[in-house]
């Protein structure tokens, strides 16, 4: 037992870091121009690529060369003032020369960090000794930042650490509602389903979930909003009065149903099928016994454990309630960075929910094999 | 003498009961079934429509008539119009092509390519195991909301293989089928994983090991046909989900090619008009989407009822 | 099994009124408003950021102007807008050669009481009036290449006298390293307490118009020192008053220091309005400032304004109203109903709802009326239009491409289909309640003609024949416009503008971008026609003329990248010019130069309509300036009436 916990604990590491690798690639591949992204449109390119340099966006991805290169274009006339960072002209180089002595670039001056040469017309590309060690590299800072809850948000430069204390409630007290009224409702409506099974209810019920799955989800938000806003406006939207989450609750309760009741259909039915079950039954027993004593019982495993693998997503909250609600949660909060490309809240919080249900996983594996003898450890 | 005691013996043999296989069973048994028949039929017209609708689509384009926007339903547009003065009827009709092509598509990606990693992973166990369990832990990890939105801003704009017949555009629809079927493999794969350690252990299987049969010999002819009738389910369940995808990708703003009729941007475009009364656009779409989705749910109830073989007595 | 159906009930139970009893310990503000006027309003994106400085979107900037105040401000009800003195004491004196404006500043402006200022025996927060050197610090924090400025610096680079080598020396300081400030500029100095001076190292006249922007407003080096180099020394008690705080007065170590102003409490201006509450998309709590200097409602305005009833509140001091309370509310579905059920007091009206709403004459409808709701449009300085990459090789190189494009395009169904008639067609770049606007004329490019448009489009099949750049079938290779939202609004105008282009037989496929890679693609000029609009920054042609001068593809914001020697030439003279009717002439030329390159494909130019509820007072919207709530009055009885019905 313990060398299989440690086992999957080593799995859950590497799954970590996997999951850091690919959002650190898909998102540096979604950037796009993330410094006009913060800067606006009418910055001027200058002031973007400062920009990118003060965030560290212009450093390499994965490691540090120490090495950084700058190519020159000085078109035919006057010859050109370059200036180049670099801290002293002996850590400037082109094509491996010293920069000074390449023909066409003199040494004017230097001034402060800055060196600046006169170049004259031509095509030149000089490499800058950085002195930056292998590890000062995008990825890495990433890591760091990351794996100790240090990021703060470019916009905002709050901790992340803070804003989730300050918002998850909200995205919570939305999900975690929704999710133990649905599985009470889902449970109760299920179960008397795979009762009458083959009967009028069945059909009826299965009719009715299949609707509930494909009413789209912004339907069921608008016209229940649309409702609540006729009988009384105050509840209809926001959180002056904390019973007004019910509403959102409710909605999600709805449209969530539909697809519970489905799954644990199947489950209980399933369950059903099992030989004890035929025996008991062809003993006599009466089925409402039968499915009360240990066809539900046997349910709860998976059903439950379907039930934790969703937890860790609750804390992202639902994203259009919370649009719709002017609720300030965590869901709203990752849609509006993607979009705003605040990179730091946007691998925060991947990372948060990618850690929980990590846990999650370990949990529920490791409580299968406390619970179910039949599985066995390999 | 010896003659007639023949012959009796031969009509003897005609008289037993034909085995059936378990496809062959699955078959009959669905053959009977009206509700089954009937989803295929369902779902026999809208693959109907969808091929259809090639046929169709520029006859809808040019039918656009500023005029007649956002009309409610009428003698001669049965279903209204929408912004641009089109019939709502024949627009849903071509979103049925959209829908069709996406569930089919992304699960054609996704299917098999949970079916093999599952089987492989069951099947070899240890390393290979940890790889396929490790790469779907991590992609289950990261909120699918915002991996298809990474996909498809990775695909923005780019063209695999341009210019030969099997170009892929990234940027549109064949970025969608992909990131759908990355993103819907998961399940499969552990569905098919689990069920393939249970295979792995079965009496003939074991044999055919000891036997000294080569481990792509196992898996093509003894492990991956017990695993068929799941897929099978999975796809029909699949195809749902990848509809039902497709309007939320809509809504994000990352479905079709701006002028595709889809019943997502249909839904999406909806969103105040069922306020204001209009509601014929929406109405159809959903109603479209319902009968499809109702369709593929009983159709994949009864595959699975017929082909597990606890139910067969 | 019961024993489980008995906890499973409690858990439930538990996980459902849980969560509720943790919200309900948030504040709420039952009674908090009590006998004061309060304006609800709502706004559709989370404000980006409280610091003048980096104040980049229209959002941000009308949040801000209730509590900055920079130099210069604008005639609230004057028509043409009209540039008045708000900090400084009168107009500035420019020196003949229009390179050195000397300001002088009022002497009762006072900040709000912030404990940066100091806290008094009382507990109660201090105050100074307003400095000259404290302009000098904002100018310089606009310079600070630590401050990543969107539209401050952009305005300031290359026209002040030393600041572009500030701007290069702040690159040798560390982010947290203040000293930077105390640095002296040539450019910007105080004379003394009350006296600013500003050189430019070229006139230019429009400079009046951005000493009017909330991005100079001043800031006091006190917020500096109190707020980013230190933590705060005091912290307010539950009475209310300042008491030194437990570790307060500490230095923040350098590497975490921030120089942006991020915090309500560090919002210190001058303005009618303070920020009480902030919640980050949430909500914005403003009221009033008991410090604020007297400030009278104008007593003139334009012609309709005495009729309008824009004048019966002349003379008198203001702000009228004690308490702005903003929601953010991002679905406009969600702000309609709020708006109709009497949660807030101004709304514009989403699209979907318009025809229910405005009569095809433009005119609320009889019902809305009757609910006490009002209709009042404005015109926007802004123009909206596809630009044309001119770098592209097929629609940069063809001019009768561009301009059969320009010909095949149906404006004016865009307008009535897509935007329900809320605009006008852009006849040439430039708004057309702008100077020199009438004087260059509509373009002859910009109308609706499919026959002209299949005629140019037969030139240019022959220019780009000729280049070799036809497909191999003698067809025009598919144009690729390049749209910057995802959302439904976007959509559809993409699958309009691909139904245009259509009908005359030019090949589209329209790409849908979000903001950040629709920028990446503007500026790496991967793009051949994409959308655009122009918001304008201060009433001057040459705010609109700019984004065409060559010069300034490199500096980013000539994103067409259209070069004119002879339109250089034109705008080099007209930026130094004062206005006059000669400059008028040379304006109007250069628009015609353009109406002719057609290097953008002009679209609209936006109405906008606003419903105030009737008992919302003294409503006009201005068209470039902020900061006009302090004007506005309720008539609380009025209110009180419509909601009791």
């Amino acid at each position: 037992m313990g060398a299989y916990v440690v086992r999957r604990l080593v799995q859950a590491v590497f799954t970590i870091f996997g999951v850091m690798v690919f959002t650190f690639l898909l998102f540096r591949v979604i950037a796009g121009d993330i410094a006009a992204a913060h800067l606006g449109p009418k910055a001027t390119l200058q002031q973007k690529k400062d920009w990118a340099h003060q965030h560290g966006y212009d450093k390499p991805l994965f490691i540090n060369t120490g090495l950084e290169k700058h190519k020159h274009t000085v078109p035919p006339g006057e010859p050109w003032e370059i200036r180049i960072e670099a801290g002293a002209p002996e850590n400037v180089s082109i094509g491996g020369a010293p920069a000074h002595t390449v023909a066409g670039v003199t040494l004017v001056r230097t001034e402060g960090k800055r060196i600046i040469y006169q170049v004259a017309p031509g095509e030149y590309e000089f490499t800058v000794r950085t002195g930056q060690p292998w590890y000062d590299s995008q990825f890495v800072k990433y890591i760091v930042t990351t794996a100790t809850f240090a990021t703060r948000s470019i916009i905002t430069n709050e901790k992340l650490y803070s804003i989730i204390v300050e918002r998850a409630p909200y995205s919570l007290a939305l999900t975690v509602p929704i999710m133990a009224i649905g599985w009470a409702a889902a449970m109760f409506i299920a179960t008397i389903v795979a009762y009458y099974r083959g009967g009028l209810l069945d059909r009826v019920g299965v009719f009715l979930s299949v609707l509930g799955m494909c009413i789209p989800y912004l339907a069921f938000i608008i016209g229940i909003q649309y409702l609540m806003f006729q009988i009384k406006p105050t509840m209809a939207y926001g959180l002056a009065n904390p019973f007004n989450v019910f509403v959102p609750v409710g909605i999600g309760v709805l449209a969530g149903l539909g697809g519970n009741v489905r799954f644990y259909r199947t489950v209980v039915l399933d369950e059903t099928r099992r030989d004890y079950v035929r025996t008991a039954l062809a003993k006599g027993l009466p089925l409402r016994v039968v499915m009360f004593k240990h066809i539900l019982k046997n349910c709860m495993l998976p059903i439950l454990t379907n039930l934790i693998l969703t937890v860790p997503f609750l804390i992202m909250g639902s994203l259009l309630l919370e649009s719709f609600f002017g609720i300030p949660g965590l869901g709203d909060l990752l849609l509006s960075s993607i979009n705003n490309r605040d990179e730091p809240i946007v691998s925060g919080l991947t990372f948060l929910t990618a850690l929980l249900y990590v846990v999650a996983n370990l949990a529920t594996d490791i409580s299968y094999v406390i619970f179910d003898p039949r599985v066995k450890l390999s | 003498m010896t003659e007639t005691s023949a012959r009796t013996e031969t009509n003897h043999l005609q008289d037993l009961p034909q085995g059936r296989s378990l496809w062959g069973d699955a078959f009959h048994r669905l053959r009977r079934d009206r509700a089954a028949v009937a989803s295929v039929i369902v779902i026999g017209i809208y693959a109907v429509m969808a091929v259809a609708a090639s046929f169709l689509h520029d006859d809808f384009i040019a039918s656009k008539n500023y005029k007649l926007s956002n009309q409610p339903p009428s003698a001669q547009h049965w279903l209204g119009t929408d912004v641009f003065g089109r019939d709502v009827l024949l627009k849903t009709m071509l979103g049925a092509k959209v829908s069709m092509t996406v569930g089919l598509m992304a699960n054609l990606i996704a299917i098999p390519l949970g079916l093999i990693l599952g089987a492989l992973a069951g099947y070899f166990g240890r390393r290979v195991d940890d790889v396929v369990v490790w790469l779907y832990t991590t992609l289950a990890s990261i909120p699918g909301i915002m991996l298809l939105i990474a996909l498809k801003y990775a695909f923005q704009g780019k063209v695999l293989f341009r210019g030969t017949p099997f170009a892929l555009d990234l940027g549109g629809i064949h970025g969608l089928y992909i990131a759908l079927g990355v993103v819907s493999w998961i399940h499969t794969c552990r569905v098919v994983r689990a069920e393939t350690l249970k295979i792995k252990e079965l009496d003939y299987v074991t044999a055919a090991r000891a036997l000294g049969e080569g481990h792509a010999r196992i898996l093509f002819f003894h492990i991956i046909p017990n695993l068929l009738h799941l897929a099978i389910i999975l796809f029909s369940l699949g195809f749902v989900g990848a509809i039902t995808a497709e309007v939320i990708l809509s809504f994000l703003g990352l479905g079709v090619e701006v002028g595709t009729p889809s019943w997502g941007t249909m839904i999406n475009a909806a969103r105040l008009d069922l306020v204001v009364g209009r509601w014929w656009e929406v109405t159809a779409a959903c109603t479209a989407m319902f009968f499809i989705v109702l369709a593929l749910n009983i159709l994949g109830d009864r595959l699975r009822d017929a082909l597990d073989p606890k139910l067969r007595t | 099994m019961t024993r489980f159906l008995i906890a499973a009930i409690v858990v439930v139970a538990l996980l459902v009124f849980g969560p509720v009893w943790l919200l309900s310990r948030a504040n709420d503000d039952a009674g908090r408003f009590e006998g004061k006027s309060v304006l609800y309003n709502a706004y559709p994106e989370k404000i980006k950021t409280l610091d003048p400085t980096l104040c980049g979107d229209t959002i941000s900037a009308a949040m801000q102007a209730n509590v900055y105040e920079p130099l210069y401000g604008y005639h609230y009800l004057k028509r043409p807008v009209e540039v008045i003195p708000l900090l400084a004491e009168s107009m500035p004196e420019i020196s003949d050669d229009g390179l050195t404006y000397t300001i002088r500043l009022r002497d009762d402006a006072l900040y709000a009481a912030n404990p940066c200022f100091g806290v008094d025996e009382n507990g109660q927060p201090k105050t100074r009036a307003v400095r000259a050197s404290d302009f000098v610090l904002s100018f310089l924090r606009a310079a600070d290449v630590h401050l990543p400025s969107p539209m401050a610096w952009s305005f300031l680079g290359r026209r002040i006298v030393g600041l572009d080598d500030y701007h290069e020396k702040t690159k040798d300081y560390h982010a947290g390293d203040f000293s930077r400030y105390q640095l002296s500029v040539e450019g910007v100095q105080a004379l003394n307490d009350r006296t600013l001076r500003i050189q430019l190292t070229e006139p230019f006249p429009p400079f009046l118009y951005i000493l009017a922007m909330h991005s100079y407003s001043p800031i006091p080096p006190e917020l500096i020192r109190y707020y980013l180099e230190r933590r705060p020394a005091h912290v307010r008690s539950a009475s209310g008053a300042y008491v030194p705080a437990p570790g307060g007065g500490r230095e923040i170590p350098l590497v975490n220091r921030t120089p942006q102003i991020t915090q309500a409490y560090m919002a210190v201006g001058t303005g009618p309005y303070v920020i009480t509450t902030w919640e980050r998309g949430s909500r914005i709590i403003f009221e009033r400032n008991p410090l604020y200097r007297d400030v009278r409602y104008p007593s003139e305005g334009a012609p309709g304004d005495a009729e309008a009833g824009l004048l019966q509140d002349a003379g008198k001091r203001v702000p009228f109203i004690d308490v702005l309370y903003y929601r953010c509310i991002t679905q406009d579905f969600s702000s309609w109903m709020q708006f109709l059920s009497g949660q807030l007091d101004v709304s514009g009206i989403p699209r979907d709802v318009f025809n229910q709403v405005i009569t095809p004459d433009k005119e609320l409808g009889a019902k809305w009326e009757k609910r006490g709701i009002r209709l009042v449009t404005y015109e926007d300085p802004s123009v909206y239009w596809l630009g044309f990459n001119m770098e592209d090789p097929i629609v940069g190189r063809s001019k009768s491409l561009r301009q059969a494009m320009c010909l095949a395009y149906n404006v004016e169904a865009y307008i009535e289909v897509l935007i329900n008639g809320r605009g006008k067609r852009a006849v040439n770049t430039l708004p057309s309640s702008f100077p020199a606007h009438k004087e260059a004329g509509p373009g002859p490019y910009y109308r609706y003609d499919p026959v002209a448009a299949k005629a140019k489009l037969e030139e240019a099949k022959k220019e780009l024949a000729a280049a070799g750049l036809l497909g191999p079938n003698g067809e025009i290779p598919t144009i690729q416009i390049d749209l910057g939202s995802q959302d439904d609004t976007a959509r559809k105008m993409g699958e309009f503008t691909k139904q245009q282009f259509d009908a005359v037989g030019i090949p589209v496929r329209i790409n849908l971008n979000d903001w950040p890679t629709f920028q990446q693609k503007v500026h790496n000029k991967q793009v051949q026609a994409y959308q655009m609009g122009w918001h304008a920054d201060y009433p001057d042609p040459e705010n609109f003329l700019q984004l065409y001068y060559g010069p300034n593809v490199d500096k980013g914001t000539n994103s067409t990248n259209y070069r004119n020697p002879e339109f250089d030439e034109l705008y080099r003279k007209i930026i130094t010019m004062p206005d006059s009717p000669e400059r008028k002439e040379i304006c109007a030329r250069m628009v015609q130069i353009l109406n002719e390159d057609v290097p953008v494909l002009l679209l609209v130019e936006p109405v906008a309509f606003m419903l105030p509820y009737e008992y919302v007072l003294n409503y006009k919207r201005h068209p470039v300036g902020y900061g006009m709530m302090k004007y506005l009055r309720l008539d609380t009885e009025r209110r009180r009436e419509l909601q009791e019905n």
